[in-house]
Formats: structure tokens, sequence, C-alpha cells
């Protein structure tokens, strides 16, 4: 553009360019930074849902496996009856867990050939808030069996299943 | 045109490119500070990444470990961790539980930045 011979109208145009020039280029560089800051802050708090679902799930499969042995050493001492409820608590990685047991019983043949009492329990594991599990809150459910020997200790413990729910 | 009209836009021109210069310095500065950032919070969760599998890593060996160990027994652990990383267990050495009991393990990695992340789990024997 020649500024001498243009008419005076003109330069008024180039006026303020490279300065909306400039305004766009923060305003691009903010947007992206912005999306950057979002995503990384996003990232970061779903790492930190993740070792809390973690530490929430190892803390309920310890407190099963704790009432598992519990259950263990009272049937070895004839303290569990068929259709007993129990609830108990514990804790690691800082999460307290509420176990409610349920103990069923069922006839069996046994190896002997002689009917047999089968028993099984049903584990709920939920955090504990201070009331019964409900299904929205059930971290792991497991259905036991403890097999007993002739001299009616527990022999075996089999594990027919183990549902982590959340 | 007269010549202070000339020199008027001269003027404005100077102050506009200078003002344009401030302004993209500042945020082109802006751009590497929070790039340098987002690659620190990225490494960061990188190794929470590499601590969390590694713990799970553990803590899965532990519980296999434990279904065919013998009460009394030394609870065999392999707490190999990935280059660069160090393991801790608590206790050590451990005991595979009697059957009626149960024992607790915590797992501790620390990362080459130095932050740890531990993870207890509790063990049965079979």
């Amino acid at each position: 553009m020649n500024m001498l011979t243009d008419t005076p109208s003109t330069p008024h145009h180039d006026r303020g360019a490279a300065l909306v020039v400039a305004v766009a280029f923060v305003l691009m560089i903010g947007t992206i930074m912005a999306g950057l800051t979002s995503m990384v802050t996003s990232g970061l708090d779903n790492r930190v849902a993740l070792e809390e679902l973690r530490d929430r799930q190892y803390a309920a499969d310890g407190a099963i496996e704790s009432a598992i042995a519990t259950t263990r050493s009272a049937i070895d001492r004839g303290g569990v009856r068929c259709d007993d409820v129990t609830t108990t608590t514990a804790k690691a990685n800082d999460v307290t867990v509420r176990v409610e047991q349920l103990v069923i019983c069922d006839a069996a043949i046994g190896s002997t050939g002689l009917p047999v009492t089968q028993i099984s329990s049903v584990f709920t594991a939920c955090r504990d808030r201070g009331a019964a599990c409900t299904d929205d809150d059930v971290i792991v459910r497991a259905l036991v069996g403890f097999e007993v020997g002739d001299d009616g200790t527990v022999v075996h413990v089999p594990v027919h299943s183990w549902s982590v729910t959340r | 045109m007269t010549t202070v009209q000339r020199r008027r836009d001269r003027g404005e021109t100077l102050v506009e490119i200078v003002l344009t210069v401030v302004i993209i310095g500042i945020a082109v500065s802006a751009l590497v500070s929070g790039l340098a950032t987002v690659a620190n919070a990225a490494g960061a969760q990188r190794e929470s990444v590499v601590a969390d599998t590694t713990l799970r890593n553990l803590a899965e060996a532990a519980k296999t470990a434990a279904g065919t160990c013998t009460p009394g027994e030394t609870l065999r652990l392999d707490p190999t961790p990935p280059e660069g990383w160090s393991t801790q267990v608590e206790p050590r050495d451990p005991l595979c539980p009697d059957l009626d009991a149960t024992l607790a393990v915590t797992f501790t990695v620390t990362g080459p930045s130095g932050r740890a992340s531990s993870l207890e789990v509790v063990l049965r024997s079979p």
C-alpha cells in the first residue's frame, strides 16, 4: 500500500490490525491452556477416584477373608447355628467395611456315604455407614462353603463365588 | 498527505508493534510455563498409574501365594518393582497365617520422584 497516494481513509483500516491479531493470539493461547488444564485436572481426579476404589475393594476383600477365618474358627468350636445372621466390621486402607453374614445349612451326602450337614455362608461387604448394606452399596458378595470333616472341624473352605460389584 | 499526518501514522504503528510484541511475549511465556505444568502433571499421573499397577500386581501375587501356603511357613512374595522403583513389604518375611486367622500385609511402592503409595491386603491360608 502506498501511504502517500492512498486516500486518507485507508490507513485508518490498517490501524489496530496487529493489536487485534495479538489479542486473538492471546485468546487462542488462553483457550488451549484452559483445555489442557481441564484435561490434566480431570485426569488427576480420575486417578484419585480409582485409587479410592482400589483401596475400598481390597478393604472389602480383606474384611470377608477375616470373616471367613472367624467363621471357620467358630464352626470348629461348634459355635455356628444355621440361619445365623451376624455383622462384623473391619478396617483396612483407612476404609471401614461392614460384613453381613448369613449361614445356610443344607443336607448332603458325605464321603462316608452318610448324610452330613453342609454349611455355607453368604458374605456381603459394604462401606460401613452404621446401617445395613443395601444392594446399591455392596462392594463384594461371596458364597463360601465350609466342608466339615468327621471330627467336626472344617477341612476345606471352597469359595463358590466372589463378586466384586463396585 | 501532510508531513504531520505521516509522522502521526508512523508513531501509532510503532506503539502498536511494541504493544503487540509485549502481549505476544506474555502469551508465549504463559504458554511455555503452562505446558511445563501440564508436562509435570502428566508425569505425576503416569507415576501414579505405574504405582497403582505395581500395587495391584503385588496384592494379587500375595493372594495367589497365600492360596497355596501352609500355616507357619514363610509366605513366598516376590516384590520385584519396575526399574527405578522400590518396594517395601510390612511385615518383612511374613509367615502364612493359621487356618482360623488372617495376615495383613502392607505393600509400599516408591516412585522415581519419591512419591510413595501403599496398599494393605488381608491374606488367609486355604
